[in-house]
Parts: structure tokens; C-alpha cells; sequence
């Protein structure tokens, strides 16, 4: 299992609501690692996506290791078309290494060694590459769920992984101050090219995902 | 002289010379309370200007909370009440399309607003702060100089307060 069922029970999580978790990562990342795949014409592998409840304050840390590693990070927000009240947030988090692999291949140069030199080419490289990997996750939990999350435009940020996060987890916490991070690394053995996607639900957010999948009625699965 | 971290949530308070510490800080506000003469000071890392009963967060987290214990616990350790003072680093805005739910403000904007209003309402005067922007920050606190430095990711240059 790549879930701790025990945490998320803890946390007043069915074991539905998880499982239904873990498959719209599964689905949702595998298409971003064959979109990844396509766009830089190498091999790219995907590790099996973990699911798990992270305490709010430690969420950079467990993403990149020491919060003020200087990362990129696209962020998109999606909305429900039908409810724009309930939000998906997903945002894609490179390390300094992969941010300069990412633009040396798809500029087929050497970009400078520091993120604070990046020109306007290089953004916007970084943003697109983040912007498509998580249209294509965006695209596939629509279709998995046949729900109709509206994504918002990219933006682009390159700052420390906790700054970037802080923000984040003071507008989408949920339940009990616990964040939900499904993590999944997206990686090439050619280069260091790893991403992390962190899909950020809010409450109601969460629901209609697992309507979508179980139907209205979720009281009668209930636990 | 020890660095100690001051995580989201925290609050730290030191009565002999040290470094009180915040890596990677975006909207949060960085506040530190001190008694400039006997060097008695603490820092609070605040993430949201007010308490969320459901979290069941520390008092640090909330900036209602935070404040008055923060300064509770300065006092405690030998702080004069009358003498003491504050400087605040943070809030700031890392991207403009959050989803923010009340209204037009940003959270990071809301928490400067917040933990300022209890500063006064505490009679605590605040003598210095870097506070808004886009940037993220890196802030160390020397209690024996009372100075804060900061530091960002995108730039050469610190800045001291």
C-alpha cells in the first residue's frame, strides 16, 4: 500500500475517500509522465504516487527537504465549472537542478548556473513545461471522473519551497489543519528531471471528486 | 550562541544570546518581541491572522493567540512588560491568483494587519518590519545585537532591520 489507511483514519478519512485518491493520482501523473515523455523525446519514469496527510507545517519539508531550497513552481488553480466555489489547486515543484536541465534540453543550450539569472525565455520555458505537465493531469482526472475542473492561467515561481508553500497551506487547509499531498516523482535517468505534483483539494473540492466516482448517494457507502 | 529554529506555529524564547531562526518564509509574519535591556527575547512564526477552532493548532499559528503569548511567555522568562518592543518580517503575496475566500486581501496582507491590531491593542510599539512584496524570506534574529537579518532567495544583497 503507498498509504498510511491508519493516519488517514485518524483524520476522519474513509478508506474510500483514500483509494479514490490514490487512483485519480495514479491516472492523473501517469499522463503527465507520457506527456513529459513526449515533450523532451526521452525516456521518463514515474515512482508510484504516495497519498498521504501531511501536518501543514511540514509540507516543504517533505516535499524538497530544507525549506529554503530554491525551487520553480507552477501553479494551477481550477475551479468547477458548475460550482466555482469548489477549487482544485494543483502545483508542480522542480528542484534547482531539474529547472536548468528542463531548459538546457528543451533550449538545447546551457542556461546559467544560478535560477537568479533566468531570462525571460527560460521563464517562460519553466512555466510552459509546468503548465503542460499539469494540463495533461488536469485533463485525465476530468476524464477518469468526468468531472470539469476549469484550469486557471499558470503562474510561475521561483523562490524557496517554503515560502512557496505557506500561502498555499493557509488558504487550503482542510480537515483537522492536516494537508493532503499526493506526491509522485516524475523522473528521467538520462538527467536529474524530477518534478513533484501536489494535487490540493479543498473541502468541497474533495466531494465532488468522490461523487464523480461513487455517484451522490455517499452516504450509503459510509462508514 | 545557538541557532533554534522557529517552525510555522512556533513560538521560542531566549534569555541568553542566541539566534532565533525562519527559513523559507512566504505569507507568514515573522514577529519578535524583546526587552532591549536585559536582552530577554522571542520570536513567533504566524500563518493565519485568526484562530481556526477545527485545526487544533498551537497558539503560534493564529495571530489573535500568537501575540499575547508570545508575549506571556517573554515576560516569564524575566522580560519587563513596560519596556518591550516588536519587529515584523513577512506577509508577503507569492502569487497573485490564490484563491483567496475573503474578499479582495491576500493572507499574507490579512496577517500583517492582524498581528499590527494586537500590537497595539497590547500596547507593544512596533519599531521596524519589512513586510509585503512578492518574495520570499529567510529571517535570523540575534538576541545579544537585536538585530534581524534578511535574506532572499532571488537576491545578492541582505537586509538588516
Amino acid at each position: 500500500m503507498s498509504y498510511d489507511f491508519e493516519e488517514f483514519e485518524k483524520h476522519g478519512y474513509s478508506e474510500l475517500e483514500v483509494e479514490a485518491l490514490q487512483e485519480i493520482s495514479n491516472i492523473g501523473v501517469g499522463h503527465s509522465a507520457t506527456a513529459l515523455s513526449q515533450l523532451l523525446h526521452r525516456r521518463v519514469d514515474m515512482s508510484v504516487p504516495l497519498v498521504e496527510l501531511v501536518k501543514n507545517e511540514n509540507l516543504a519539508e517533505k516535499l524538497v527537504g530544507a525549506s529554503d531550497s530554491i525551487v520553480s513552481s507552477v501553479l494551477v488553480q481550477t475551479a468547477d465549472t458548475n460550482d466555482k466555489e469548489k477549487t482544485l489547486n494543483f502545483l508542480i515543484v522542480f528542484n534547482e537542478k531539474s529547472t536548468r536541465n528542463i531548459i538546457n534540453i528543451l533550449r538545447n543550450s546551457n542556461s546559467p548556473d544560478d535560477l537568479r539569472d533566468l531570462d525571460e525565455i527560460a521563464l517562460s520555458i519553466v512555466k510552459e513545461t509546468g503548465n503542460i505537465l499539469l494540463l495533461h493531469t488536469i485533463t485525465a482526472i476530468n476524464t477518469f471522473t468526468g468531472s470539469t475542473w476549469f484550469p486557471n492561467v499558470p503562474e510561475l515561481k521561483i523562490d524557496m519551497i517554503g515560502s512557496i508553500t505557506e500561502e498555499i497551506i493557509s488558504t487550503n487547509s482542510i480537515k483537522n489543519g492536516m494537508f493532503l499531498l499526493v506526491e509522485c516523482d516524475v523522473f528521467s535517468d538520462e538527467e536529474n528531471l524530477k518534478g513533484v505534483i501536489l494535487i490540493i483539494p479543498n473541502d468541497s473540492g474533495m466531494k465532488v471528486i468522490l461523487e464523480k466516482i461513487y455517484g451522490e448517494d455517499l452516504e450509503s457507502y459510509g462508514e | 550562541m545557538e541557532t533554534f529554529p522557529v517552525r510555522i506555529g512556533d513560538i521560542v524564547v531566549t534569555q541568553n544570546p542566541n539566534k532565533l531562526e525562519a527559513l523559507g518564509v512566504g505569507s507568514c509574519i515573522i514577529l519578535v518581541i524583546y526587552d532591549e535591556i536585559t536582552k530577554i527575547a522571542g520570536m513567533a512564526h504566524i500563518l493565519l491572522p485568526e484562530t481556526i477552532k477545527s485545526d487544533n493548532g498551537p497558539p503560534g499559528k493564529y495571530a489573535d493567540s500568537a501575540v499575547i503569548e508570545l508575549i506571556r511567555q517573554v515576560v516569564i522568562k524575566g522580560g519587563n512588560r513596560n519596556r518591550l518592543k516588536s519587529k515584523m518580517v513577512g506577509g508577503a503575496r507569492m502569487f497573485e491568483l490564490s484563491s483567496q475566500t475573503e474578499g479582495i486581501l491576500d493572507v499574507g496582507k490579512r496577517n500583517a494587519i492582524a498581528v499590527k491590531l494586537w500590537l497595539e491593542k497590547n500596547g507593544i510599539p512596533l519599531v521596524a518590519e519589512d513586510i509585503s512584496g512578492s518574495q520570499g524570506r529567510s529571517i535570523t534574529y540575534d538576541s545579544s545585537t537585536n538585530q534581524i537579518e534578511i535574506r532572499y532567495a532571488l537576491h545578492t544583497y541582505n537586509r538588516y532591520l
